[in-house]
């Protein structure tokens, strides 16, 4: 186990910072960032200055050591615009995300699980065509228009809920619902067919034959059975989940980490983004390292080995 | 699996591929949501070509007048923007792009991902491992997330979309088809290849790369709706097809400034969307449990 | 002896889609207390559809009894309802299937495993479910059955899962025992200390045993009476003695022919000329007779009585007139 734990950990460190890497030379390779967000009639003299002061006049191999050198500490650099320092920026949005992605989580958890079972249990029913129908229609639906027209349902027509900002539970209502849609839809439509997967097989007729009720048979026996594969697809998706909540994020204008780094993206603000894709790219690693280790939990088979 | 995709190895001749595209259409048509997913397609790749002749007004010619107009109202079948444009014409118009954005980047994608996926299962070692990393790190990032960062970098312009989106997509065909590599090799009649003797070149080109055309087209299928849903997202965000251009996503990212007169604005693009992706997927999905239907992501 | 189970003509019919196919057709048999009963044939002969059929297991809406009668213990299976069926399952009636590798759960422990039947069907204290688990466990003839209890199957090889399976189904000390293949996918070795055991288990309580299997060997070894089968219907039955000295289907003579034996040396292995013909080929006349040496006339255009000489009972024309029997439907 603790080989494992040693193991995965160095593997979060260089899938995050190669990430870094690949994003520094992406951003320094596609132009300097001085000119962007200076005003357009500064003379070349002043933006000459602001590249001495900010140095991006030095060959790019000794920014990139410097860089590596301050982030392994834990400084990415003051925002450009705001002198701000970039990781306490995006660290003071992260709460925000994560109210967002895991109320959306829960979400679909709590319905498309269910959802899912139901509909493998009464396989073929009205029930079962109309979730598969649904499942095949929420995985269509772009996230952003979605958000827009229950903005406009139940916020424009009806005055229900808040349309944009944060801060409170009923803020998170609709951007989470609008992140969960394909999610719900993404995991249903897999519990179902894991489900039926399941209830095929022999060790289902063995319990059958020694008298399982239907039901025991189907949440007790077959539901555990089908965590596996689930599990492996919601870590799989959680990358999804986020990057859904980056463009969630913006139509419900949510504070989160997401719309910070857009923001910046279209400002060039490149150690916010840095410091974002950090952030992004290390709870992504953590989160699959946990859903690795919950497989090992329900997978016997892992366990013991 | 294998013995379809065996069946597909066999070389027909002209006379066998008509019967091939006979049975094809018969199989369609016994599947209902097959079907409309065919339709859909095929329907859509008329307007992308034909747009500027089907639609009603010039979908760029803007008109003060008669700004945010109402569906139905003076020959408007979906009503008109803030500068008078036509709603309709704009949506015609603008298929064009979501479908040559899903094609080219899935062709993009694809190629450049199946050619890693082969040199990484068939060569294996070091060269497996690198590939393999770099897929591993790419796939530690959301697609869409990447592709905004991407694009922001690159910048607008159909080739860069095009572009951003082939580098946020290409691991999904890389990662696929190095396990159907590595399946594949381990089946009984490439070993006997080699235990005959066969050239590694032989092996490679006639045995194991007619044995991926399968699993590239129900990948590609089914990965053509991300791409259109995610050109449709960036442009939304300001990072795609730049206004006044008429796309699908940025009609709707100029239209929610709009949200609380012009309902018709955010409303009908997104249906064209969800039209589109969900004929793709229905396609796609359908392609899939006729070739594959033990095919997995 | 009593009759412990009855099947009365027995009709199963399979629909898929559109076709529907019946795979067995007019099956009769009696399982009598403390026997065990062969039931022999090819793969596709109706065997595990029909032991399916005792546990009311068939798949619901693709199957159905369309006739006949399945007496149990003096209940009608065919008449139960999914709950009634639940009681006796596992209770009443166990049943061991062929692959023991996917038989068992494999999420579960085999403790865990062992213990739903005995929560399901008896009023045990945990402590004492415990014990009847381990009880059993030794009685399959597995060794420190207590901390097998805490392991998963995978951790057990082939011939211990089955035992294991075994112990599964005598839990609840079932009055009939169903046994589908139960050594196919076992190792040689293995599958004759698995035979021994069920037969020792078999002679030390008073429970019956319903033995499927394709092999004759096992068969001869085991059974007290044999019940061939063929494409969907009984074509012969006796005691297992008199089915090897005096068979009287040419079925049955094939299956007996094509036995390799110890003294003489044959060449070839004799092998019965043909395939069995789907369910749907089947015609007017006798099911075999496209394979029979000795078919007539009068075989294929119509189907054979039960024709019985004293306990031996078989499905053929040829007895109409070699063996004088009488004609007994």
């Amino acid at each position: 186990m603790l080989d494992f734990v040693v193991k995965r950990s160095l593997q979060v460190i260089i899938v995050v910072f190669l990430a870094l890497t690949a994003v520094f030379f992406l951003i320094r390779l596609s132009g300097d960032p001085t000119a962007l967000f200076l005003p357009p009639d500064t003379s070349r003299e002043q933006i000459e200055e602001y590249r001495e002061i900010l140095g991006f006049n030095r060959p790019l191999y000794v920014q990139y050591g410097e860089f590596v050198g301050n982030a392994i500490q834990g400084d990415f650099g003051q925002s450009l615009r705001s002198g701000e320092s970039a990781l306490g920026l995006v660290l003071a949005r992260l709460p925000a995300t994560f109210q967002l992605a895991f109320s959306a989580l829960f979400i679909s958890l709590l319905i498309s699980i269910p959802l899912g079972v139901l509909a493998a249990y009464k396989r073929n029913s009205i029930f079962d065509r109309i979730a598969v129908a649904a499942t095949v229609v929420g995985q269509a639906i772009p996230s952003f228009w979605l958000g827009l027209l229950l903005i406009y349902t139940f916020a424009v027509s009806f005055s229900l809920l808040p349309s944009s900002g944060g801060g409170s539970i009923v803020h998170l209502i609709l951007p989470s619902v609008t992140l969960a849609t394909y999610s719900i839809a993404r995991f249903t439509r897999f519990t179902r067919s894991t489900m039926l997967d399941v209830l095929r097989k022999d060790y289902i007729r063995t319990a059958k034959a020694s008298g399982a009720p239907t039901g025991s048979l189907v949440l007790k026996y077959a539901l555990k059975n089908s965590l596996i594969p689930i599990i492996t697809l919601v870590a799989l998706d959680l990358g999804t989940l986020l990057g859904g909540a980056v463009v969630v994020e913006m139509v419900f204008a949510w504070p989160g980490v997401g719309r910070l780094l857009l923001q910046s993206l279209l400002n060039r603000d490149f150690p916010i983004v840095l410091a974002g894709v950090f952030i992004i790219a290390f709870i992504y690693s953590i989160v699959n390292f946990i859903a690795d280790i919950l497989y090992a939990y329900v997978n016997p088979q892992i366990r013991v080995k | 699996m294998t013995t379809k995709s065996e069946v597909n190895v066999v070389k027909g001749s002209t006379r066998r591929k008509s019967l091939r595209i006979t049975n094809f259409f018969k199989k369609l048509l016994g599947n209902w949501s097959g079907f409309v997913g065919f339709v859909i397609i095929f329907l859509l790749i008329i307007i992308s070509i034909f747009g500027k002749q089907i639609a009603p007004y010039d979908p760029m010619y803007t008109d003060f007048t008669k700004k945010l107009l109402p569906p139905l109202t003076e020959g408007h079948l979906l009503g008109t923007d803030q500068l008078g444009r036509d709603v309709l014409s704009r949506i015609i118009v603008g298929a064009r792009v979501s479908v040559i954005i899903g094609l080219v980047t899935v062709l993009v994608a694809g190629t450049f991902g199946t050619i890693v996926g082969i040199i990484s299962g068939y060569f294996r070692g070091w060269i497996d491992v690198v590939l393999m990393r770099i897929v591993d790190v790419q796939l530690s990032f959301p697609f869409i997330l990447l592709v905004l960062v991407v694009s922001a970098i690159t910048g607008t312009g159909l080739r860069n979309i095009i572009i951003s989106l082939a580098i946020g997509g290409w691991v999904i065909f890389a990662r696929v088809i190095r396990s159907e590599v590595l399946a594949i090799r381990e089946k009984e009649f490439i070993t006997a290849c080699v235990a005959t003797g066969v050239k590694r070149s032989h092996i490679l080109f006639k045995h194991i790369l007619p044995n991926l055309i399968t699993p590239i087209i129900i990948l590609g299928s089914l990965q053509i709706a991300t791409y259109i849903i995610a050109e449709a997202s960036i442009s939304f965000l300001g990072f795609g097809v730049q206004p006044p251009a008429p796309a699908w996503g940025n009609m709707l990212s100029e239209g929610k400034d709009y949200i609380f007169s012009s309902w018709w604005l955010i409303t009908f693009p997104g249906i064209a969307i969800l039209i589109t992706a969900l004929g793709v997927n229905l396609f796609g999905d359908w392609l899939r449990d006729t070739l594959d239907p033990e095919f997995v992501e | 002896m009593t009759n412990l189970l009855e099947v009365n003509n027995l009709n199963i019919c399979f629909r898929n889609g559109k076709s529907i196919t019946q795979p067995i057709r007019n099956v009769n048999f009696t399982v009598r207390s403390g026997e065990i009963l062969g039931i022999v044939g090819e793969s596709g002969c109706g065997k595990s559809v029909t032991s399916l059929a005792v546990m009311g297991l068939l798949p619901p809406k693709s199957s159905e009894i369309t006739k006949g009668e399945i007496i149990f213990n003096e209940q009608h299976i065919e008449k139960m309802s999914e709950k009634q069926l639940q009681n006796i399952r596992g209770n009443e009636v166990s049943m061991i299937f062929q692959e023991p590798m996917t038989s068992l759960n494999p999420v579960f422990t085999i403790g865990q495993q062992l213990m739903e039947p005995l929560k399901q069907h008896k009023s045990l204290t945990k402590v004492q479910r415990k014990e009847r688990i381990i009880e059993v466990l030794k009685q399959v003839g597995i060794p420190r059955a207590e901390q097998i209890i805490d392991e998963y199957p995978h951790q057990l090889s082939g011939g211990m899962r089955q035992r294991v399976m075994i112990s599964l189904a005598l839990l609840c000390e079932p009055k009939l025992l169903i046994a589908d293949e139960p050594t196919t996918a076992l190792d040689v070795t293995i599958q004759a200390q698995i035979l021994e055991l069920l037969k020792r288990i078999i002679a030390e309580t008073n429970m019956s045993m319903m033995l499927i299997t394709h092999d004759l060997g096992v068969i001869a070894e085991m059974c007290h009476r044999v019940v061939v089968m063929y494409a969907g219907s009984v074509v012969e039955e006796a005691s297992v003695e008199e089915l090897f000295d005096n068979p009287l289907h040419p079925y049955t003579k094939g299956l007996l022919k094509s036995l390799p034996s110890q003294n003489e040396r044959k060449s070839a292995l004799y092998s019965i000329a043909g395939q069995v013909p789907r369910p749907n080929e089947l015609g007017q006349g006798c099911a075999f007779a496209n394979r029979c040496e000795f078919a007539t006339e009068r075989c294929l255009t119509a189907a054979p009585p039960v024709f019985s000489v004293a306990q031996h009972k078989a499905k053929c024309w040829l007895l109409d007139e070699t063996v004088g029997g009488v004609f007994s439907e």
